[in-house]
Order: C-alpha cells, then structure tokens, then sequence
C-alpha cells in the first residue's frame, strides 16, 4: 500500500507540474458553469442569461421537457464534445509522456530497482495516469451536476456514471499509448499512435452503425410496406370486394420499394454482421457517449431535435414528399436510431475491457521481459 | 523496515558464480556476450570498487544486481538471498550511472518518494529524510525542485536517495560523474561514513584515484571476465619493486652494473614478451636472480622485483664501493591505474584490448571483436 500510494502521488505530483492539466481542468469547470448556469426555465421556455427568452411550450418550468433538455445538453454537447472528445485529447496528450518517461533510460533502473513486482509498478504507473482523467472528469461533471441540482432542481443522478464511463473509456485508448511506450519509449510515437488508434476504432465504429443505420431502416420501411400492403388488402376482403386499380398501384409500388430495400439489407447486411463482429474485438470508444446517455435518461439525437422543436414536423419535409412517405421515413429514422442506441451495456463494457485488458497484458508482458 | 529480509549466515554482501548475459544483436540475432561467466565476491561492511574499460560489462553486472536486466545466467546470492529476489532489494541502495529524477520533484521528495518504493513508513521517512540530506550537504537546497540542481547537486541527491532506506548495500554506479574536485571530496567523505556505518559499498568508478582511496577490495572486469580481484596490496604484489638510481659517471649503465653485481651474472634470463616491453606499466624483467627476485636494468639504474628493503642494501653497498654514486632509491608500488592498464593489455601485442563484449564467433575469443 506504501508503495502504491508513493506512486499515486508521485502521479498527482507530476499532473499537478503540467500546465495541461490545470488548462483542462479549468475548462471543463467552465463548461459545465457556461452550459448549465448561462439559462433558467420560465412559464414561456427557456430564458437565457436575463434578457433573451425562447418561447417553447415543451421546455417550460416544471416539465419533463425542460429535465430532458438538461440532460441533453449534458449529454450530447458536454459528454460528446467536450469529456469524450476534447478533454480526452487533451488528456492523451498530457499523459502520453508520462510512461516514456517512466520506462526512459536513468529514470527505469531506480524504479526497477526497488522491491516490487514489474507488473505491479507497471500497473501502478497506468493508475497514475488514470488520475489525470479521473480528477478533470470528477470535477467537471460534479460540477455540472452540482449546478444543475442547485439552479434547477433536478437532480440527475445518472449523470454522475460519466465520472467511471469517460474514465473507461480513456483507459480504452491510453490501453494502445501503454503498449506503445513499452515497445518504442517515445512520447511521440505514443501520441501519434495513440491518435491514430483512437481514430481507427472511430472510424470501424462509425462504418458499422452507419451500416447498421442504413439497414435498419431498410428493415423498417419493408416492415411497414408489409403492414400496409396488408392492410389494404384486409380493408378490400372486409369489403367484399376485389382490389381496385389505385390499391394495385399502392401495392405495386410499395412492393416494388420493399424489393429495392431488400436489396439494400442484402448488400449490407453482410458487411454490417461483418463490422459488428469485428466491433466485439476492440475497445468501444463511442458506445460510451451511449451508455451514458442511458445511464443518465438523456434524449439524443432525433429527441433532443423533437424537444426543441426543431422538429421533424414538417419543417424539414421536402416538397416532393407526401405525409405518408414523410411519417414512413420518420419511423424508418427512429428505428435505426433506437437500434443504434441499443447498446448493451454489460456486453460493450465487458468485451472492451477484455480488449483493453488484452492490450495491457501484452505491454505488461513485454515490460516484464525487457532488459533495460 | 527489518534486516531479517538478508540471511545473517552469509558473510558475503555479494556472492556471485557463473553470472552471464548474452544479449542477442542484430538482423541475425548474433549473441553478445555482456559478461562470460562472472565470479566475484564482496565482504559485508566493505567497500569493493568495480573497474574495467568501456563495455566491459560493469553497468551490466550491476544491473543484474538490481534486476534491472535478466541474467543468461546468475547463481549466487545478494544479502544471502539469491540473485533477483525483490525483497531482498529493499535493504540494497542503488544510484544508476546517468540516473534521471522526475524533474517536478524537490531533493526531499526525491527521498522521500524512493525511500517509500521500498516500502518505509511515512514516520521514517521524515526522519531519515532530511538527515541525509544534511548528510550529502543538500539541507539548504531539498525544497529546490530538481529541475533547478547542477550535476553535482544530483550526483549529492543520488545518493541520498540510495541510502534512504536505510540499506545494509549501497550499489553506486559512477557516483562522482559531473562533480567537481570539492564535491567529490565530499562524496569520498560521505562513502567513507556509509562504511563506518557498517553498510557494504559496492562502487564502479572510471576514477581509478578514487577508488584506490576508497576500497579494501577492487574487480578488474575486462570484456565480460573478471581479469583479477582482490585488495589493492595482493593485486600489486608481483609488481613491487625498489628502483636503485646510479649515477653511471659516463659509462653505459648496464656494463657497468653487471661488472660491479656478480650476483646477475648467475641469473637465470627471462623471456620479455614484446608486448610486456611496449607497454608502460609492465616492467620488463630481464632475469631472475638466484634468490627468486627477478631483475631489470634500465637507463637510469637498476629495479628488483622485492618488497624487502633489506634485500636491496648489500648491492648498494657494492656499488657504493664501487664508487658508484646512488642519485636515489625508490620502493616502487603499482597504482591501481597501473594494475588496470596491465587488465586491459593484451600481452602478446601490447595494446589496449578491443573495448566492448565479446561477439558470438566461433573464432572470436578474448580482444577479438570482429
């Protein structure tokens, strides 16, 4: 324990020297001051600072749709932009230095040197760097709900699971900057690596919901084509009567499209069972932002867009477009984005880590072996 | 923190046999041998000095001591306990040559911080901490981060930081490096200290002056083996010598002194290897006299291979009956620079061997580096 908590404040020792540390911590307490203090709910919507209202009937004091515009500007502009984005970065750029440093010629021999296990100092020294990300996200998202609890009364508490998640998720990525300091002990090759890193699982995480996107709403409108196709076949054997021309046509041409999406969810289909699986064997940077909107029951995406009204009432319809296509086309966005959000939890969590896990092993493994 | 961790039977500090390192180099993996089988033992409460040309594989040996490289192969033991148990490392000190402290820490967090890596409390540690700060004369500066200190200054702090918890072995690998004259005057003062203190010092130093001063026992390391080993005065007793000084007044000084000496007359000549000639530090004994002592003449006189002053006095009193003017007598004791130019000679050509280890070749052997 002596031993651990040495490394831990050495840890803190060295965060609290860099000037990145202090530069991220002040912004995220000020990004949580600017996102939740600048406004306040009123009888007509939403007023910000003292001067300027925004008449909304769903966001007025009191409402659900007031609680869920808080906790959507949390999640998807504090979480999503800021801890899961730009404080990460800086986090990875902060932190990259720290186990090059570490493992750097006349610096490795007196830690080496001293009665404890290689694999547990390696350990500890990740734990140091956790420390980084753990105090910014602490704070900022304590603050945040600190302010949130306090100005409007509502207290989230499902936010507070974005301390551990965003932490977790930084253990994802700095996973790769561990193994890459073990293997090169250069801080560049570190940042560079991790970065690209981080960006390739952006990158087959993006791929496959894009993929799961298009073909759940492939899915959805075939779906649909198929309930109406049997509906207007119910409504003309109710009536005791043959399909009329115009039914012939309706049916002709929503079977005709449920072909064409067919063809869709054929072609990719495949390479999204394809991505998916891949998906299992590496560290699930974006499905965090995801969990923790659930944790938190904060509206994403199309929601939070309905709660302010910008609506997908009819607003964004193109002209060409009849209701019917418009509400198919709706339903078809929501169902892809309830498949998106339907992430399970336990399961992205538990195979990440494992990835993550299997990557510090290899780094703890080659530390082990190493002669320095 | 408790000495029960070492083995109070063993009376060795260090006790190695058959320690190796092969490091495998290049595109076809060619074997290094970093050291071929080292045997070397150092006495509790002594200070022993390592010392051997670049690469020779000190810092390699040292490292294996510490564990900071795996052995090929290493039996023997470290404070009684084999070679690589990690608890025994919290009573050895270490200071690395080219040691780096993080640079955000201050002198008494860098004791601090290294003291509680081997496990001391909190309550020790701001005893001892300050204590030997004051004791390498860094008190005034401990508040300092480390960022701010000279060389000499770390070199101070390095070692403060290996005797901080309070190790029966201090390992110092170059501990003078970068300091000045003063400063290493201090170093010496405080190892001799460390010594009085009952702590075994094991040194390796290029300051052949240093470590004459300072150690009972040295190692003389050259590509991987240990060439000799011992105390200064058994390493140097085949070297010790009186050279007689004469004044030939205008005759050749070899005629003349084998006219005035019977006694090399009746010795038996000793063949000079050509390298033992070109190299400065060899005496180039010309014979062995009926006694045993062996002989050579020189330019200015005539130099015996003897520690007894006596044994020289009936030859000065010839040659003083010869009339032979004695300019001066000297009793000759090799340096440790001379035994360790002697180490990294090789004999049969008389220049310094290859530096660095030896490659892995079938015909590769000692000073063979291809």
């Amino acid at each position: 324990m002596t031993m651990l908590m040495a490394v831990l404040q050495d840890s803190l020792r060295l965060l609290k020297s860099r000037s990145l540390f202090w530069l991220s911590l002040v912004l995220s307490v000020l990004a949580a001051v600017a996102l939740f203090a600048t406004y306040s709910f009123n009888d007509q919507g939403v007023q910000f600072f003292w001067f300027e209202t925004w008449q909304n009937p769903m966001l007025k004091v009191g409402t659900t749709g007031s609680r869920a515009f808080v906790a959507g500007i949390f999640n998807n502009v504090y979480v999503q932009f800021w801890l899961s984005w730009g404080a990460l970065i800086l986090a990875v750029l902060s932190t990259s230095s720290i186990l090059p440093d570490f493992l750097g010629s006349g610096a490795v021999e007196l830690s080496l040197s001293k009665p404890i296990g290689r694999v547990r100092l390696f350990a500890y020294k990740v734990l140091g760097a956790v420390l980084f990300v753990l105090l910014q996200t602490l704070a900022g998202v304590l603050v945040a709900y600190l302010v949130i609890g306090l100005k409007f009364d509502m207290w989230l508490h499902g936010m507070l699971w974005a301390i551990p998640l965003i932490t977790l998720q930084f253990l994802y990525v700095y996973s790769f900057s561990a193994l890459l300091a073990v293997v090169t002990r250069s801080t560049l090759a570190c940042v560079i690596g991790t970065l690209l890193f981080w960006f390739a699982i952006f990158v087959v995480q993006f791929s496959s919901n894009r993929l799961l996107e298009v073909v759940e709403s492939s899915r959805s409108i075939i779906r649909q084509n198929t309930e109406i196709v049997e509906s207007i076949k119910e409504r003309a054997a109710s009536q005791n009567r043959e399909l009329n021309a115009s039914e012939e046509r309706r049916i002709k041409g929503r079977n005709d499209e449920s072909a064409s999406e067919q063809k869709t969810v054929d072609s990719f289909g495949t390479w999204s069972q394809y991505l998916t699986a891949g998906e299992l064997v590496i560290p699930k940077t974006n499905d965090i932002k995801v969990i923790v909107a659930n944790l938190a029951e904060a509206p994403v995406g199309g929601e939070l867009a309905d709660i302010l009204g910008a609506g997908r009432e009819g607003g964004f319809r193109p002209p060409d477009m009849d209701e019917d296509e418009w509400d198919q086309t709706r339903k078809a966005s929501d169902d892809a984005e309830r498949a998106l959000r339907d992430v399970k939890t336990w399961k992205s969590i538990g195979t990440s880590s494992a990835s993550c896990l299997v990557i510090f092993g290899i780094a703890a493994f080659l530390f082990r072996r190493r002669d320095f | 923190m408790s000495t029960a961790l070492a083995s109070p039977s063993s009376d060795w500090a260090i006790d190695l046999t058959h320690v190796s390192k092969v490091y495998s180099a290049g595109f076809r993996k060619q074997g290094v041998h970093a050291l071929r089988g080292i045997d070397m033992r150092v006495r509790r409460g002594e200070v022993f000095g390592l010392l051997g040309p670049n690469g020779a594989g000190k810092s390699t040996l040292v490292k294996i001591l510490m564990t900071v490289i795996r052995p090929t192969r290493a039996d023997g033991t470290l404070l009684g306990r084999p070679v690589g148990h990690k608890a025994t490392l919290a009573k050895v000190g270490y200071l690395p040559e080219h040691h780096r402290f993080p640079e955000y820490l201050t002198g008494e967090q860098v004791v601090d911080f290294y003291a509680a890596m081997c496990g001391m409390s909190r309550q020790e540690r701001r005893k001892r901490t300050p204590a030997l700060l004051e004791l390498v004369g860094m008190k005034d500066w401990g508040k300092t981060r480390v960022r701010g200190y000279s060389k000499g200054m770390r070199q101070r702090v390095g070692i403060a930081q290996a005797l901080a918890a309070d190790p029966d072995l201090v390992v110092l690998d170059e501990p003078t490096d970068g300091v000045d004259p003063v400063g290493r005057r201090d170093i010496r003062e405080v190892l001799t200290r460390i010594k009085e203190e009952g702590r075994t010092v094991f040194l390796n130093s290029h300051l052949l002056s240093e470590l004459e001063m300072l150690c009972d026992r040295v190692a003389i390391l050259v590509q991987g083996t240990v060439a000799s080993q011992g105390t200064i005065d058994e390493l140097t007793v085949d070297q010790r010598r009186y050279e007689v000084e004469i004044d030939p007044a205008g005759e050749s000084v070899e005629p003349l002194l084998r006219r005035v000496l019977p006694e090399l007359a009746s010795a038996t000549p000793l063949l000079v290897e050509a390298g033992a000639v070109k190299a400065a530090q060899h005496v180039a004994w010309m014979g062995q006299l009926a006694t045993g002592q062996k002989y050579a003449i020189t330019p200015l006189g005539i130099t015996i291979g003897t520690q007894d002053a006596a044994f020289v006095q009936p030859m000065i009193d010839r040659l003083r009956a010869a009339g032979v003017t004695i300019k001066a007598l000297r009793p000759i004791r090799p340096s440790l620079e001379d035994l360790f130019m002697q180490a990294v000679t090789d004999p049969t050509t008389g220049k310094a061997m290859a530096p660095g280890a030896a490659l892995d070749h079938p015909h590769a052997g000692k000073g063979d580096r291809s």
